[in-house]
């Protein structure tokens, strides 16, 4: 079995794992409320990284802007 | 991709990048400047430093063409010149690069048995520092640039592991450990910012 210490590495690569190794981070998930809790961190972090991200979305008239500056600098 | 630069088949357009011919060059900005540009947001650049970073990939996209095998290939390039120019802006603006000491930080988390030996805050508290945007902003920037970007490239863009080792050039192991390294340093960065 597996230690906390080795669940937190593979608990959020739920796709790249084996179907025993999915097994056994889920049932280890069930009885320690740690490796529950970190898990849980790093689904609120990525979620809310992407959401920061989206608000932060370059106003259209700025990034025409940025891009007529681009093709002007390449053109001299 | 727009149907115009579609349309241009493949040995031509790197002809035409070398050539720096007028419409190719307008057509690959429209392009793909917004996603460069997120890409320098997604690594906690100010949208000043983004723009100025989006505007070295282009300069140096042009000053060495390369031949492209496939269309595909050309946001990966330009992934890895950004990557390449987000290092070096880095280093001109960060005096002191925190030294990566996740590995260390994560040890002492852990009794000898591998058990936790530290308490871990709740999720609302995690949910509260994470919203908070100079705290998420200042964990980012501790982060080494390959690890933001290879956070980045996985969340935002979605990309598979094979195209995210051809732009960091590592390999599918080490990749591994870069994103491992990205989220427990995120995670205990902002756990700390919380509870101090």
């Amino acid at each position: 079995m597996r230690s906390c210490r080795e669940i937190i590495r593979i608990v959020d690569q739920q796709t790249e794992l084996s179907f025993l190794q999915r097994l056994e981070v889920r049932f280890h998930l069930i009885i320690c409320r740690r490796c529950l809790l970190f898990a849980k961190h790093l689904r609120i972090i990525k979620k809310s990284y992407r959401r920061l991200l989206n608000s932060r979305i370059v106003k259209i008239e700025q990034l025409k802007d940025l891009e007529q500056r681009i093709i002007k600098d390449l053109k001299s | 991709m727009s149907k115009k630069l579609n349309q241009i088949p493949l040995n031509s357009l790197s002809e035409a990048i070398a050539n720096k011919e007028t419409e190719v060059i307008e057509l690959l900005v429209q392009e793909y400047t917004l996603c460069l540009m997120k890409a320098g947001l997604g690594l906690g650049f100010s949208v000043d430093q983004a723009e100025d970073l989006v505007q070295s990939v282009w300069i140096v996209f042009f000053g060495q063409p390369e031949k492209f095998e496939q269309r595909s290939q050309l946001k990966t390039y330009l992934f890895g010149i950004l990557y390449n120019k987000a290092r070096e802006l880095r280093r001109a603006n960060q005096k002191n690069i925190p030294e990566d000491r996740i590995e260390d930080l994560l040890n002492e988390c852990f009794n000898s048995k591998g058990h936790w030996s530290t308490h871990l805050v709740s999720p609302d508290k995690m949910l509260e520092s994470v919203e908070t945007i100079s705290f998420i902003e200042k964990c980012l920037s501790n982060l080494p640039t390959s690890q933001r970007l290879a956070f980045y490239l996985r969340e935002i863009e979605e990309y598979s592991s094979q195209e995210i080792c051809k732009i960091l050039d590592v390999s599918i192991t080490n990749l591994g450990v870069l994103l491992f390294r990205a989220k427990a340093g995120l995670r205990y960065c902002l756990e700390f910012k919380i509870k101090t």
